[in-house]
């Protein structure tokens, strides 16, 4: 089973070419969705397999150079074939990448949670496509990005990672551009890919770094001889890695392609740009645990960096009426809490917290989708309302989702999140800047994000519908093929969180089984940088929590009900602004103007960029081009020009001064020459003059060089 | 027959073919197209053999064969390859033929003249590779340009007078320099040894040469090969010939332009400077690196306000080669290997860049990018294989693109020397590690994907609403037969570099070597030559006159 | 050994031509006897004479005449490899000159005997001067040869350009032949000998430099520079190229240049040795400004002629770089730059030759056909006169795999040895710009279509000089080994520097 590990990628590029190749032509709307869910149902299959007899590995045998077996780390490492391998650097490491994938614990969670949400949502948009004429392209598309996103997340090491980081990256841009007739998504697509860029040109820094310092690029090789570099260094890769995953998981500053991207098809959106993709940054900090516990300082800044996210997404969330866009800012703040998590050393959280953000923000946004299908394409959050009378699997479903993403006792989203609020508080640093002020940021956040995702449901769900009669007269309930997903995954979003279960709430009993499931990858990361001085060991961060896990009960335990008190104030004020008296928000804003601007315009965020970057780049492109022109060839015509001039003298000197001694003489000559009288003598003076002149030119020179 | 007549078959069997159009009537067009995409055809297939009978363990040097030609001045035809110019004959043959396929319907007056100068290129290029003498290197060097002004100059677009012209000249100012430094170098190497010969791997003893005189006159050698090198490549400030020859150039013109003309003067700073001058490479080592980087960048922003779809492809070939002289000049195994593989990388991407323009040009005549829009809904085919392409250009992971910047950047992030610019008004200075020029390099990863993606946006996406635009067709079968190939290509270098990197490895290896050992030589005579050289100090800027200081009285 | 036998002996090839001269004058004098056929018999004569002067080397052995003991007529003349090897050329250029003319002088008009007469006196002048080891033997050859252009310079008695051509050439050439005296009296005086070898030993024993010496030598310079067409004495050069016959034109660019060279040798590397410092200067501003001037102003010229004759102004200046490396005490430094002097000065002939053919075919009915503008669409109209003319072009070019390249590669190949690099700079930036108006010619003939349609004034005679033309570069181009070898067998051995 583990052998055919390469399969799990593989399968979904399959149906890649065949829906690319034939897809227009040969297949009909039916054989093309076969195919494509068919090839990630399979693929799902598959990781389960592998995933269970990851379980016991006692009984997988390792082949040398081909499948490498890690019982401690529960780890397999299969190389499927050699892709690059170009001789010995200045530090005399040769450098060679293979075609490898590994499976241990970590990549198992990200397996599931993509394979599986990603059929799902296969699956709704066969309904949801299904009168897009683009429909092959569009499951093309959808396969190449599984097996991409695969890819990232078995590959072995950094550049194989890097295929698929890059491979899901143009995927988003095709998905995004999907309608690439209109400019807003062609555009939307263009700024995705570049600001994607810019966080690639940072991770493919970082791996230089990393072969120079390590003379490999393997996951594991580098992982466990951490301690082998200074904390300085790894600090700096690990933060050119986190510019990087800003770039994919839409961190600040890089986090401004995510909300245009909702041009793509509601779908792509959920897939893409919420449960799977924009999570990989997330994914790849915590494979790289082991290097930024070596370097702390790259730690503090991933874990700044997540809280201002996750605070600042949430306020820009409140005033926007795209019922996506809400949605977008939303999963922005939520990937802050990831990254959050990571940053504090909780890596196990953020892993956790990822895996239930997908359930419910995939859920998430297909009941949007779903509502939207309903609205027939309407998004305007201010066109709808009263839609619960008619969506009547859509609603049950998407409140599920609201209440698991507000962190409702009993929702997958409670459990997570509370997590992260718990090693939040309990983090400490050499910086001072103590674990309570991340958990009063994160409360606040979740404040926030309870109160516009209510906020959402009661303008969407609730009232007097706003829609115009048209609409009002095609809503319907969507397809079965969209509605059996979102129930699946509401299920999910309730039990996915009952894994992993606080101390606090099982009374002492040890009933986090995720954690214990991750144990192996994280444990002996951090005793690989715990081994090195001076970096912040597992054991302290451990001891840490034990510290509270003891004496810290009651304290997890009351810290949990202020946040439950936030999240359900936050709930009243929302029912009080878009349900009893929905004239407060107006006077509110225009009580508060400045504000009321500056959140429904994002801070101007997109403005500032494009007036202090984009702007100046391409006008210096402009001066340039023609520096370009006037200059550097402007120089190469120059030369050609005083040649020629010099020509063009050389000609008027024939002409005008040699003749002009002829003229001069001319009457001269007349008395002179009689024997040349009758001919006309044309130059020769002129010529004879300069033949002189030469002479003595040459004896007035000689003898004066001579001295 | 023998081993050592498989290059001179490979090089000349595309002249003699040539030849054979003699026989054709000048209004057969139909047959002339057919004879010369034939004998391309055969001209690729009989180079296939190197690929694997060349044995990358096996000797420096092979399939050599070297005959004496002009005895009385030490030249000898002496050809021979390593992994390095193998790679780069294939690249060549196929990419001939693909030009001349591509020309079936783009070229209709003359043709018979047209292929005729294609065939004849085509030795040129290939000669150029397969030379291990310096004569007979430069004889094929610069015989090379003068078909390709034909190209440019007959078949051209309206300023091919001024583009042709620009061509010829500045590129043969470029080589007759080389010239005098090949000159310097074979009397400092006979007065040396007391052999006078154009050998190149003779002439290689040298770069273990460390007497003071060689090296103060090596400086000077290098600087004429570089202006050599430099303006075919084309390093930064000497590329301006380049966007005219190819905007005003025949579609397959710009196609063998940029697939192998340019990849001739990397190959000779990676054959002849790097092995014979090591001591003069590392000292100049910071100008080259920058200019390197300095092309990457500048040709990336100067790319991006391009209005001409065929401009913006050239400018952008100045901004990948920079990425190669960078691989080449890290000195070290990884980022030679990075530089050379990128040579062919972009060989293939712009190669098919340039047809791809071509082919929408043959339709609407017209090359202006504003005259574009939407075009993919009317020739998805057509957009495909664009797509591909840009993608391999602005070096997608699992296309060749990324396989050769990557493998650059890993070079050049190793390099030991940065530089340091020292502060106005104080006596401090900036100093900048090794680093800073993959730092700055990369910036090429981010600005190329803007220019390529903006391109291929404003070309492929939004409204397809210029009228004549609806009307266009899709690729036919041979435009389609032209393209594939070459992203065959794109994947495979993409996916299996080995294959090629395979290749390379050993010959590059075997270049590094010959630079780091510096064994110095026992007592010699010191010729006359260069005693004087000294005196003349050693130049401070790659650019300027490589004129050894002469003496009048001794 | 000098008695007057052994001297006729050795002189048999002017005599046999001088003779033969005569014997055309009488033919043309007879009536009813086709005057073309007179031509015919010139180049004839011209092959017998040529074939004397290789019975020489093919008698005795080419060693035999690397040494100094072929001297007779009292130490004027010598016979050595050198004077072999240019006789050759001079008699080379003459035939293909003929050849040239058959129909050209038809079409002219112009058809009479002493035209070729005139050819074989001065080729007899030049075949002297090639010979001469003493200023007065050189000062006969050159009014002997010189005398003879200047009427045929001047032989379209109708034609008001080439009067003018022909005065001027007559009025400077009388001037620079006074000059040369007036310089040779001077050495005289004050060396007591005109004879070179003799110069050569007093020289070397005191290397006295008096002014007077110096003048002297800088008359001898200015009169030889201005046969060579060198700057500042170029002046008359377009003017004559352009005024005389084409046929002409071209014999003059080649043959009397090749002399004029001879000459420059035998005076500076025999007679002027002991004082090398004093004249490498000299012809180094000479050569420089010889070849910049004369690229420089071919640029912009229209007309063919005038075009060539300025690009042999260039050319001048590239050669006498090989004189300038002659200087060199160093006796292998030295023997390069002769053995590029020679190579270049037989290489350019048939270029010049094959060139200037081309410009003859164009003149046609009454088309002049000697503009640069004439050429256009020659590749349309006959493909292979233009791809002559094309191999032509790249060879003054210097474009690798014609005979020019290997000219110009020796040319560099002697400057860098003798430590003259920034010379070899100054020609290469000179071969660059050159380049330039030459491929002006290949840009009308391939990329412009056709001015007219009257038909080419094509003629056996012609088609066998150009053939001949492009065989030689073509041939030498690509296998140049057989060449060299005889020019380094030709080298002038005797009063070897140093």
């Amino acid at each position: 089973m583990l052998s055919l590990l390469y399969l799990i990628p593989l399968l979904p590029l399959a149906g890649f070419v065949i829906n690319g190749l034939l897809g227009k032509r040969f297949l009909s709307k039916r054989a093309v969705s076969v195919v494509a869910c068919g090839t990630v149902l399979l693929a799902f299959l598959l990781s389960l397999g592998a995933v269970f007899s990851l379980n016991n590995l006692d009984s997988v045998a390792s082949v040398p150079g081909h499948l490498e077996v890690d019982q401690a780390a529960k780890r397999v490492t299969l190389t499927a074939a050699q892709w690059l391998s170009a001789g010995a650097g200045a530090n005399g490491a040769a450098f060679t990448i293979p075609w490898g994938f590994t499976l241990d614990p970590l990549s198992a969670v990200m397996l599931l949670v993509v394979t599986g949400v990603g059929f799902l949502i296969h699956v709704y948009s066969v309904g949801y496509m299904a009168h897009e004429e683009g429909y092959w392209r569009y499951f093309a598309y959808l396969n190449l990005f599984m097996s991409m996103m695969l890819t990232l997340v078995l590959g072995s090491s950094f550049p194989v990672m890097f295929v698929g980081w890059e491979g899901v990256g143009l995927c988003s841009y095709l998905l995004i551009g999907f309608d690439y007739h209109k400019d807003s998504a062609a555009d939307a697509g263009k700024k995705a890919f570049l600001v994607n860029r810019v966080g690639d040109m940072a991770f493919v820094l970082a791996m230089t770094w990393i072969f120079t310092a390590f003379g490999t690029l393997g996951f594991a090789e580098v992982m466990s001889q951490v301690g082998r570099i200074t904390p300085g260094v790894a600090a700096g890769i690990g933060i050119l890695l986190f510019i990087g995953a800003c770039g994919k998981s839409a961190q600040i500053p890089l986090y401004v392609w995510l909300p245009d991207a909702m041009a793509g098809p509601t779908p792509v959106s959920a897939l893409i740009h919420a449960a799977t993709m924009v999570t990989a940054g997330v994914y790849m900090v915590c494979r790289c645990s082991a290097l930024y516990l070596r370097g702390p300082e790259a730690l503090m800044v991933v874990a700044v960096v997540g809280a201002l996210t996750a605070l600042f997404a949430a306020t820009m969330a409140l005033r926007q009426n795209d019922i996506k866009k809400v949605l977008a800012y939303s999963t922005v703040s939520q990937l802050g809490y990831m990254f959050l998590a990571a940053g504090v050393g909780a890596f196990s959280a953020a892993i956790f917290h990822l895996m239930t953000h997908a359930f419910f923000k995939a859920l998430l946004f297909l009941g949007s989708g779903s509502v939207i299908h309903a609205m027939s394409g309407e998004q305007d959050l201010r066109k709808m309302g009263g839609l619960k009378k008619v969506l009547r699997i859509t609603y049950p479903t998407f409140l599920i989702g609201t209440l698991a993403i507000a962190g409702i006792p009993g929702f997958s989203g409670f459990f997570s999140k509370d997590e992260i609020l718990w090693k939040a508080f309990g983090h400490e640093n050499a910086h001072g800047l103590g674990g309570p002020v991340f958990w009063l940021v994160s409360v606040v956040a979740a404040g926030l994000t309870t109160f516009y995702m209510f906020r959402l449901v009661f303008l969407c769900f609730f009232g007097e519908g706003r829609m115009d009669h048209e609409t009002a007269h095609h809503l319907h309930e969507s397809p079965r093929t969209m509605t059996v997903p979102l129930i699946v995954l509401a299920v999910l979003s309730i039990i996915g969180g009952w894994v992993g279960i606080p101390k606090s709430l099982s009374l002492g009993a040890d009933l986090n089984a995720f954690e214990h499931y991750l144990a192996p990858v994280f444990e002996p990361a951090a005793e690989a940088a715990g081994e090195a001085a001076g970096g912040l060991s597992h054991g302290e961060v451990a001891a840490g929590a034990a510290a509270h896990g003891e004496g810290g009960l009651g304290l997890e335990l009351l810290l949990m009900a202020l946040a439950l008190v936030v999240v359900g104030s936050s709930i009243a004020l929302a029912y009080r602004f878009y349900r009893s008296h929905p004239e407060i928000p107006k006077r509110l804003a225009g009580a508060f103007p400045t504000l009321a601007n500056l959140l429904s315009n994002k801070y101007y965020v997109d403005e500032l960029y494009d007036l202090v970057i984009i702007r100046p780049y391409v006008l210096a492109c402009r001066g340039f081009h023609g520096f370009d022109v006037r200059v550097v060839d402007g120089a190469v015509n120059g030369v050609r020009n005083v040649t020629v001039g010099f020509s063009h003298l050389s000609r008027y000197f024939d002409q005008y001064v040699v003749d002009g001694a002829v003229n001069a003489s001319a009457h001269l000559t007349r008395a002179l020459s009689l024997g040349f009288r009758r001919i006309q003598t044309g130059m020769v003076q002129g010529y004879l003059s300069l033949f002189v002149f030469g002479i003595f030119a040459f004896v007035s020179f000689f003898l004066f060089w001579h001295r | 027959m023998g081993d050592q007549w498989i290059l001179t078959t490979i090089t000349f069997f595309p002249l003699a073919g040539a030849f054979g159009l003699f026989f054709f009537n000048k209004e057969a067009k139909q047959a002339i197209a057919w004879y010369a995409t034939a004998v391309a055809f055969l001209g690729m297939l009989i180079s296939f053999p190197l690929f694997w009978r060349y044995n990358p363990a096996g000797a420096p040097f092979q399939f050599e064969n070297s005959l004496s030609w002009i005895p009385s001045i030490g030249v000898s035809y002496h050809v021979g390859v390593d992994g390095i110019s193998v790679l780069l004959i294939l690249l060549t043959t196929v990419l001939g033929f693909l030009a001349i396929l591509s020309s079936w319907t783009a070229i209709t007056e003359r043709v018979k003249e047209y292929y005729a100068m294609m065939l004849i290129l085509q030795t040129g290029m290939l000669g150029v590779f397969i030379s291990l003498d310096f004569f007979l290197f430069y004889v094929f060097w610069e015989v090379m340009l003068v078909p390709m002004y034909f190209l440019i100059g007959v078949w051209g677009g309206p300023r091919k007078l001024y583009a042709a012209i620009k061509f010829f000249l500045y590129t043969l100012l470029g080589s007759v320099l080389m010239l005098l430094g090949i000159l310097a170098l074979y009397f400092y190497h006979g007065s040396v040894t007391g052999n006078y010969t154009f050998d190149v791997v003779a002439l290689m003893e040298m770069g273990r040469d460390s007497s003071p005189a060689w090296i103060a006159l090596a400086r000077w050698i290098f600087l004429a090969f570089f202006v050599g090198f430099a303006i075919k490549v084309p390093m930064f400030p000497f590329h301006t010939w380049l966007p005219d020859a190819h905007v005003e150039a025949p579609t397959a013109g710009s196609v063998i332009l940029a697939g192998v003309l340019l990849k001739m003067g990397t190959y000779g700073f990676v054959r002849f400077s790097l092995p014979i001058l090591p001591e003069a490479t590392r000292h100049f080592l910071p100008y080259l690196l920058g200019l390197s980087v300095i092309g990457i960048i500048y040709g990336a922003m100067v790319a991006m306000v391009q209005k001409d779809w065929k401009k913006l492809v050239a400018y952008s070939s100045v901004s990948h080669l920079g990425f190669c002289t960078l691989g080449i000049f890290a000195l070290n195994e990884v980022g030679l290997n990075g530089g050379i593989l990128q040579m062919i990388n972009h060989g293939i991407s712009t190669g098919a860049l340039f047809l791809i323009v071509g082919l929408i040009y043959e339709r609407r005549h017209t090359r202006m990018i504003a005259d574009f829009g939407g075009l993919s809904k009317q020739l998805p085919i057509y957009a495909t294989f664009f797509l591909i392409m840009t993608l391999s250009s602005i070096g997608l992971p699992a296309l060749n693109g990324f396989v050769g910047e990557f493998t650059i950047l890993l070079g050049a992030w190793q390099i030991p020397t940065g530089f340091h610019v020292s502060i106005p008004f104080t006596d401090k200075a900036l100093v900048f590690g090794g680093q800073v020029w993959s730092v700055l390099a990369v910036l090429g990863i981010v600005l190329g994907a803007a220019y390529m993606l903006w391109l291929y946006q404003r070309t492929m996406f939004g409204k397809l609403d210029k009228p004549e635009n609806q009307a266009l067709k899709d690729l036919n079968f041979r435009e389609i037969l032209t393209l594939a190939p070459l992203v065959v290509l794109a994947f495979w270098i993409g996916i299996f570099p080995e294959t090629f990197l395979g290749m390379l490895r050993p010959s590059v290896s075997r270049i590094v070597q010959q630079m780091s050992e510096n064994a110095p030589r026992t007592a010699r005579l010191q010729p006359a030559s260069t005693t004087a050289v000294t005196g003349g100090g050693a130049p401070d800027s790659p650019a300027g006159k490589p004129a050894p200081p002469e003496i009048t009285n001794e | 050994m000098s008695d007057l036998s052994s001297s006729l002996y050795l002189l048999r090839p002017e005599l046999l031509l001088s003779f033969y001269g005569f014997f055309l004058l009488l033919m043309s004098a007879m009536p009813r006897f086709r005057a073309r056929w007179i031509g015919v018999l010139a180049a004839l004569g011209c092959l017998l004479t040529l074939l004397v002067v290789l019975s020489f080397p093919y008698q005795q052995g080419m060693e035999v005449f690397q040494g100094s003991n072929l001297l007779f007529f009292g130490n004027l003349m010598v016979l050595d490899g050198m004077a072999i090897f240019f006789k050759v050329i001079f008699l080379a250029s003459a035939i293909l000159s003929i050849l040239i003319s058959l129909r050209y002088l038809d079409i002219e008009g112009v058809q009479s005997g002493e035209y070729y007469s005139l050819i074989c006196f001065a080729v007899v002048g030049m075949m002297i001067m090639a010979s001469a080891v003493d200023l007065l033997s050189v000062f006969v050859g050159l009014e002997l040869m010189a005398i003879s252009f200047y009427i045929l310079v001047g032989y379209f008695r109708g034609n008001r350009k080439s009067n003018e051509a022909a005065m001027k050439y007559f009025l400077l050439g009388a001037f620079s032949t006074g000059v040369f005296v007036y310089g040779a009296s001077l050495i005289y005086s004050s060396k007591g000998t005109t004879n070179l070898i003799e110069l050569g030993v007093r020289f070397a024993q005191s290397d006295t430099t008096s002014p007077a010496i110096l003048l002297g030598m800088i008359l001898l310079t200015v009169a030889l520079g201005f046969k060579v067409a060198a700057v500042p004495f170029h002046s008359w050069a377009p003017d004559a190229y352009e005024g005389a016959p084409t046929a002409i034109t071209a014999f003059l660019s080649t043959a009397s240049k090749a002399a004029a060279f001879a000459a420059f040798v035998r005076i500076y590397a025999m007679g002027f040795g002991g004082m090398r410092q004093q004249w490498i200067l000299l012809l180094a501003v000479l050569s420089v400004a010889s070849m910049t001037l004369g690229n420089v102003s071919a640029l912009l010229q229209d007309n063919m002629k005038r075009m060539l004759a300025y690009s042999s102004i260039a050319h001048a200046g590239y050669v006498l770089i090989g004189l300038i490396v002659m200087s060199r005490p160093d006796a292998s430094v030295s023997d390069y730059g002769q053995l590029a002097l020679l190579f270049y000065l037989a290489v350019y002939t048939f270029i010049n030759l094959g060139a200037f053919s081309l410009v003859v075919m164009l003149r046609r009915e009454n088309l002049t056909g000697d503009r640069v503008v004439d050429f256009s669409g020659l590749q349309q109209r006959s493909p292979l006169a233009a791809f002559a003319m094309l191999v032509f072009m790249l060879s003054l070019a210097g474009i690798p795999a014609t005979a020019g390249f290997i000219g110009k590669y020796y040319l560099f190949a002697a400057a860098m040895k003798a430590n003259l690099a920034w010379l070899a700079v100054v020609m290469v930036l000179n071969s660059v710009v050159s380049a330039f108006y030459y491929l002006r010619v290949v840009w009308h003939m391939y990329q412009k279509p056709p001015v007219d349609s009257v038909r080419y004034a094509v003629s056996p005679g012609l088609v066998a000089a150009v053939g001949i033309c492009l065989a030689f570069n073509l041939l030498v181009g690509l296998y140049p080994e057989p060449l060299i070898e005889l020019t380094r067998q030709s080298l002038m051995v005797l009063g070897r520097l140093g």
